[in-house]
């Protein structure tokens, strides 16, 4: 792979990485509300740390250094609700936290992808 | 006829011979076949073997050739591995206390690696030289990741480096990657995966015949004390952070292939 192919490779990830991190953003703003309403399911916890863990390790490499901070803050706030065997419940998930958390994760988003 | 730069690696049924009690072999065979990792030169072995004259290594290393207890790595890794039972392999449940000590002690080591390079690298595995390879072969890295942006980043990076990559982002395509020969020379191992868990695909490798002596660098989000020390008490080479900066991983890689940095894209070492 020649330097300027590989430069324009890079490039075309990164702005498919951000494109897809829209979806995801959008998806756990959803998730949000369910908390916050004291509508969510064990499911719906687990689904949402485990976007907030695969962003937090990934939007790094894409250039995002912010939206990876923003959304390891909030997967250690779900963390404790995570596991299997965890002996926290969902319930008793910071709702006000964790709305602030994802607030800060929205206002990292990037900017849209030309074209 | 056995030569220096050669590299030998067990076969099944050397592997087997290890395992057993009363096999029949002698002491100095039993000494060579543990010295024979897959990795080691022939005349890192004669190194290695103080007590033995070189002459000897080099007829027992014949002996065992001939007796199909090792055979050339470079005819090792050409053939596909069976990993058909790979997620039915039982895990023992916990480790001594000496190998938490140990590990422990590996991790003290490692923080200021961690500080000064943002990554972890165990030392002790680290690979004294490259893997000899064949001619017009790359060392083949095999990514287990399951986001598959990142996944075709890293892929995207270690091409450009000069190696051979394959990915697997669930149980199924880790199985897939395993099979497709030749043997992956390192894994970079994501831990939370969809229906599998990097820590336990770690300790089966450990315990596979074929898979045991593959360089594995975890590459995760989990970045407690607790992970890194059960990533290191089940094996792990090397274990990086998430989020990390390409550069480092690259680096990590070399560290553990054996590479100088220069000699990825150049496949010597």
């Amino acid at each position: 792979m020649e330097p300027d192919e590989f430069t324009r490779a890079i490039a075309e990830m990164s702005a498919d990485y951000r494109r897809s991190l829209t979806a995801k953003l959008d998806r756990l703003d959803t998730l949000r509300r369910k908390v916050t309403s004291r509508t969510s399911t064990e499911n719906d916890i687990r689904e949402m740390y485990r976007e907030l863990h695969t962003i937090a390790g990934t939007a790094h490499a894409f250039g995002l250094p912010e939206v990876s901070k923003a959304a390891r803050m909030a997967e250690s706030l779900l963390a404790p609700y995570y596991d299997a065997d965890a002996k926290a419940v969902p319930q008793d998930v910071d709702r006000a936290r964790l709305d602030q958390l994802i607030e800060a994760l929205n206002q990292s988003r990037p900017g849209p992808v030309p074209g | 006829m056995v030569k220096g730069e050669e590299v030998f690696a067990l076969t099944d049924r050397g592997n087997a011979q290890l395992r057993e009690t009363g096999t029949g072999r002698s002491p100095t065979e039993l000494e060579i076949l543990v010295l024979v990792d897959g990795r080691a030169t022939v005349a890192q072995i004669v190194q290695s073997a103080r007590n033995l004259s070189p002459k000897v290594v080099f007829e027992t290393l014949g002996g065992l050739v001939s007796d199909g207890l090792i055979r050339r790595a470079s005819e090792l890794h050409s053939d596909a591995i069976d990993v058909g039972d790979f997620f039915s392999i039982p895990v023992p449940a916990a480790h001594g206390e000496a190998a938490r000590a140990g590990a422990e002690h590996e991790l003290a080591l490692g923080v200021s690696s961690l500080r000064e390079q943002g990554y972890f690298v165990r030392i002790a595995r680290r690979a004294a030289t490259a893997r000899v390879l064949p001619a017009a072969q790359k060392y083949a890295v095999m990514v287990v990741e399951d986001e598959p942006h990142l996944a075709k980043l890293l892929r995207t990076y270690l091409v450009l480096e000069g190696f051979a990559t394959r990915t697997a982002g669930n149980r199924e395509e880790i199985l897939a990657a395993f099979r497709e020969p030749p043997r992956p020379d390192l894994v970079l191992l994501d831990v939370t995966l969809p229906d599998a868990d990097g820590f336990d695909v770690l300790a089966k490798m450990r315990l596979h015949p074929a898979l045991k002596t593959v360089p594995v660098v975890m590459v995760t989000a989990i970045a407690t004390r607790e992970a890194v020390i059960k990533g290191i008490l089940r094996g792990a080479d090397g274990y990086i952070t998430k989020p990390f900066e390409v550069d480092v991983l690259l680096q990590a890689v070399r560290t553990v292939l054996g590479l100088t940095s220069a000699a990825a894209a150049g496949r010597k070492p």
